[in-house]
Formats: structure tokens, sequence, C-alpha cells
């Protein structure tokens, strides 16, 4: 088994083989330097003055870190041109998932994450140790949703399930995902088609994109999911839409959540109302009136087929703020986190209220009217 | 007492018999040409159907869809396949999603697999190192990575740091576990025969234990070759631009799964080069392996 030669020389090949190996990983370490820097924007700017809340605070010190799923949302920006002049530093890292974002939150890596609208409610409910009264960790301050949007999530069946109605999912296989609206909209679709959870078969998923899949490949009855993920299926005519966010009165927003922290200090908050200011501008002017410049992006940078860039331009079209401090609001919300308390899936229904996981502190900002 | 064996003259010829064979092989005029050719049939034989078996799956899932057995939007075609590589190439992702991934994938195994190899030496060779890390590394390698996404989020924040850490993480248990074992495994007969000719502990290690485990040693480093390639997909989760994670899951949140399957060809292509790499590796390194096989 061992050679006969002298052990010198084998020691001599291994160090020249482990030498070759660790050089090997030295040139793919400096192959490149490129990385994984997010999107963002400077100004040399001092002071705030910009966007609808403008601060006379000297802001040139502040950058403001804004977590984002996906990566077409600072593409989209930066094609805006509307985040150029900013009288601060910002970043978008984009992180891929609401645990992730909401890690990066906690761990104080972000300042500003985006998650279901519903997230602020979810987290207070399912805390392992109660949030104090006085101060919640973090707080939903904006959600964005599309009152009019042509394309909702929705609840779709397949044609051979039978299924016409959500009366008709009793025993069915439903896929969905937890945590956001997706699971928000499963829930109040049990409650209003008055199940228990016994009387279908949920199917939880990791991703809405795997509860699509799985859907498209015939292993479900019916999905909650968005329509352009299932789009081909639905305008064959083989799977329709049963129940959407409209017809089951959710919002079915975006939720942007921030550390309790971040909007106490006052330069950071004067950063965050300036950039909510011109975001709501690119939602409601910049979005409706260049669609050859959103679909660009969607296709040319993030990888999306045209036909699917221009459902989601139908869609964001519509895109607005929608008021925090509207007493339906936190109404909807407690029916939700009820709901998922009732169907087993939150540890507490603990109330959502405003100053403690929700803050009306930019509804003037995003909305143009507060209280 | 003297036995005289005696030989039967069949017995006698087929003692013979492999001699004359091999004294007949190496002759310059004859079958020693035969032998050669032989050779190199084998070799392109083998390089044949090293390429010719990807090959054959490529047509047969091309003929797939073609025979409609499944559809473009469960599995793309290998033509759509290319269609998203040009796509690539022409919008710049790829050019820079290979450079960025090499240089994440390499420094995390350099770390990690220099931990690896550093601490499974260690733990071979001392009872106190395995005492210290084996029931730990043990215990810490069978934690699923995906959960230790957010987790390194908290801990090591969303730029590089934490990316780093999850490809350090990947890359040093194979390491840790194979080395570990190899240098656990060497013969016990083998240290004592050094012990008997006067070699001090060190001189065992370096001139016994070491080249008795290197084998073991390189199969570890393949894996962590491979495994600090898998876990870029988690690792570029969180806050990147670039890189074929990156890739695969901005194409799996816009619906294209002829780019997923694109970038899953890039790990199939880089692990076919860690491969031939790692062969002229252990060739270099184990000059004395015999190759075993019976075909």
């Amino acid at each position: 088994m061992i050679s006969n030669r002298k052990p010198w020389r084998l020691i001599r090949r291994a160090s020249a083989a482990a030498t070759t190996v660790a050089l090997a990983a030295v040139v793919a370490a400096c192959g490149s330097s490129g990385g994984s820097t997010a999107s963002g924007a400077s100004s040399t700017g001092a002071r705030a003055t910009g966007g609808s809340g403008g601060s006379s605070l000297d802001l040139s010190g502040v950058t403001l870190k804004v977590g984002y799923q996906t990566a077409d949302f600072p593409a989209l920006l930066k094609a805006s041109g509307l985040f150029e002049d900013t009288p601060y530093k910002f970043q978008i890292p984009v992180i891929a998932g609401p645990a992730n974002q909401l890690a990066a939150l906690y761990g104080k890596q972000i300042d500003v994450g985006q998650t279901g609208e519903n997230t602020a409610a979810f987290e207070a409910a399912n805390s392992a140790t109660p949030w104090p009264a006085d101060g919640a960790p973090i707080q939903g301050f904006a959600v964005t949703w599309t009152p009019q949007a042509p394309y909702p999530a929705a609840v779709y069946v397949t044609k051979k399930s039978g299924i016409t109605s959500l009366a008709g999912l009793r025993g069915k296989k439903i896929g969905f995902n937890y945590g956001g609206n997706i699971y928000a909209e499963y829930v109040i679709a049990l409650q209003k088609g008055g199940f228990a959870l016994k009387d279908v078969q949920g199917v939880q998923f990791p991703s809405n994109q795997a509860a699509a899949n799985a859907f498209l490949a015939g292993s479900l009855d019916a999905v909650v999911t968005s329509y352009s993920i299932v789009k081909k299926l639905v305008d064959s005519g083989d799977a329709i839409k049963i129940a959407d966010n409209n017809t089951l009165g959710i919002i079915g927003g975006s939720g942007w959540i921030a550390r309790t922290d971040a909007l106490k200090d006052p330069a950071k908050l004067a950063a965050i109302k300036d950039f909510y200011g011109r975001l709501r501008t690119f939602y409601e002017k910049w979005i409706p009136t260049h669609e050859a410049d959103y679909e660009k992006v969607l296709v040319s940078q993030v990888g999306q087929r045209p036909d699917v860039a221009k459902v989601n331009w139908e869609n964001a079209r519509h895109s607005t703020f929608y008021r925090i401090g509207d007493p339906k609001f936190l109404q909807i919300q407690q029916a939700t986190v009820d709901a998922a308390f009732g169907y087993g899936g939150l540890k507490t229904n603990v109330r959502s209220r405003l100053g403690w996981n929700y803050s009306t502190v930019l509804d003037g900002v995003t909305t143009g009217t507060t209280g | 007492m003297t036995t005289i064996t005696a030989i039967a003259p069949d017995e006698k010829a087929a003692a013979k018999a492999p001699l004359n064979r091999a004294l007949i092989d190496l002759s310059p005029n004859g079958r020693g040409r035969v032998v050669a050719m032989r050779q190199r049939i084998r070799f392109w034989g083998g390089w044949t159907l090293r390429v010719g078996v990807p090959m054959l799956l490529i047509v047969f899932w091309q003929l797939a869809l073609n025979w409609h057995w499944t559809s473009e939007d469960t599995l793309p075609s290998p033509k759509t396949i290319v269609e998203a590589y040009k796509y690539l190439w022409g919008n710049g992702s790829l050019q820079d999603a290979i450079p960025v991934s090499l240089r994440r994938a390499g420094e995390g195994l350099l770390l990690g697999g220099s931990a690896g190899l550093v601490i499974g030496i260690f733990a071979g060779l001392w009872k106190l190192g395995e005492e210290i890390f084996d029931a730990t590394l043990q215990m810490l390698r069978t934690v699923p990575f995906i959960a230790l996404v957010p987790l390194f989020v908290t801990w090591f924040g969303i730029e590089e740091p934490s990316k780093l850490a999850l490809i350090t993480a990947a890359a040093l248990f194979p390491l840790y576990l194979n080395t570990f074992h190899a240098v656990k495994g060497v013969d016990q007969k083998l240290i004592e025969a050094g012990k008997t000719f006067g070699l001090t502990g060190f001189q065992i290690a370096r001139r016994i234990i070491f080249p008795t485990a290197l084998p073991g040693i390189l199969t570890g480093l393949r894996f962590a070759c491979s495994f600090s390639l898998l876990s870029l997909v988690l690792a570029e989760q969180v806050n990147a631009t670039a890189g074929i994670g990156y890739l695969i899951i901005n194409a799996q949140n816009n619906q294209r799964p002829d780019i997923v399957i694109a970038g899953i060809w890039i790990y199939a292509v880089l692990g076919i080069l860690i491969d031939f790499f790692m062969r002229g590796v252990e060739r270099l390194a184990l000059p004395w392996r015999a190759r075993v096989g019976i075909g």
C-alpha cells in the first residue's frame, strides 16, 4: 500500500498538490472584485428639501437601507431617475424571502423591510415573548396596494376539479405559502367558505412560486397565487378564478416595516419621509405614464417575459399607498390575525394597535392625509 | 526431512504461460502494437462514453419534448436553454455571474477547507483534538444550511461576510470529516512498523499517516469544492446583484424555468471541471495509487 519511494518525495508531492489547490483557490478569489452591493444612489446635497416629507435637517451623514425582496424594484427606481438627488445616501439590498427580510431588520442590517401588509400584526402575534406594551421592535408604517388592479392575487381552481365557488373547496387540495398576503387570502377563503381546517387538504409550500408550480403540474385542485404565474392555464380556460383580494375583503398590499428606533431617529425619519415621498411619485405618476420603460426594465434587466412584464405593469400602474390611519385598516388586519389564529397559523391573536406595531407617521407623506 | 514437490508437466506450462505472454507483449514487433492500439481504443472509448452519455441524455430530453411526453412549461427544451444563455450573455449577467461566484466559492473553500483540514488532522492525530472538536462538528454538520441563512444575516450582516461565512461552513465539514476518518483509519500495523524502525511521533505523522490519509483528504477536498459551489444558491439569496445563485433565484422569482435550468447547467459544467482538476491533483499527489477496476 505504501510506496517504497523515499518519504520526503511523498511529502513534496503532497505539498505540491496542496499548493496547487491553494493557488487555484486564490486565483479564483482574485478572479473578480464585483459583487454584492445593492443598487443605490447618493447625493452631494446636504439638506433634505425634496420629496413630500421635506426637512431642514442635515441628512448628508444618513444612509438609508431599504430592503426589498426582488431585483425589479431597485432597477425600476434607477430607471425612473426620481431618486438621483436624494440629500442622503440610500441602498436597496435585495433580500429574498420574508424570513430573511425580518432577520435583516431585527439584526439592524436594514432600516426598512418589505413584506406583506399583515407582517407587523403576524410578528406581534407570533413572537416568542410578548412585545412590550410601550414599544414594539418593528412597526408597519406604509402599505402599497393596487385597488383597481385587473389581476390581483386570487384563489384559482382547475377546471377539471369542478369547483366553481369557495364552498366547492371542501375536501380539495389547496396550495398556499405561509406568512404573507397569500396566507391571509387562504385563511379568509376558508373562513368565508365556512370550513374547519380538517374540511380541506391544505398543502403548504415554501414559496408562492412552488405552490403555483404544483398547481401547474396538476398536483393541486386549487391554489392561492398571483395571476402572472398561472397565466397560461387561466388564459387557456383550464383554470378559473373563484375569489380574489377584493371579493375576500383583503387589501393584499405590500407592507413596509421599519425598526421602531429608525422611526424615532429624526434624521432617519426625515430620510424615510423623503424617500417615500419620491416613492409615491414613482407609483402614482411615473409608472402609469412609463409603460415602455417599465416593461423594458423587467424584460431586459430582470428577465421577465414580455407578456408577464405587461401583466405586471397593468397591475403596477394602479399602485398607490393605503392610509394606515384608516379605521378599516386595523379591522382588516385583526380579522386576518383572528382567522389565522383560528386555523392554527399563529400562536396568539394579540390586537394590533396604532403607535405600537403600526405607525401613521408617514400617512401624510404617502397619502396626503393624516389621522 | 525434505519434501520434494514435483510439478506436473501441465502445471509447469501454466506457470510459464503468463511469463511468455508478457515477453511477447513487450516485444517491438508483434503484439506490442496491438496492446498500444487496445490502450488507445480504451482511452478514446472512455472519453466517448464520458461525453456520449450526457449527449444522449440531452437528445432524449429534446425527443421527449418533440414526442409531447412533456411540455415546454414543465421542462424547457435544450434549444430554449441555449436561447436563455444568449439572453444572459447579451445583458452581461453571465459574464458578471461566473467570476463573482467563483471568487465567493474560492474564498469560502480556502477558509473552510483550510479549517477543516487542520481540525481534521488535529482531531485525527490527538485524542484531545477529537474530544474538543468531533462531537461539536458532528452535531453542526447535520444543521440544514437553509435554516442558517436568516441567522447568518443577523450575525454577519448582509454584505460579503455573511455569504463567505455560509460558504466557509459548507466547505469545512466535508473536508473535516474525510480528513478525520482518513487519519484515524491509518493501519496500526504501519505505525507499529514505523516505531520499530525508530521513527518519532512527528516522523510517523509525516511519513506514514499523512501519505496514507491523503486519498481520503483529497476525496474530502473534492466534496468541499462541490459544496462551496452548491452553497452559492443560499448565500446569494441575500443582497447579491450578481452570481450563479442570484441568477437562479431571480429566474425563479420571474417565472423563467429556462434560466433556472441554464444556471443548473453551469453548475454541471463547473462540476465536471472540478472533477477534471481534482483528477490531475490526485495524479500529482498520489502517483503510487493503483487504478482499481475490473474492466
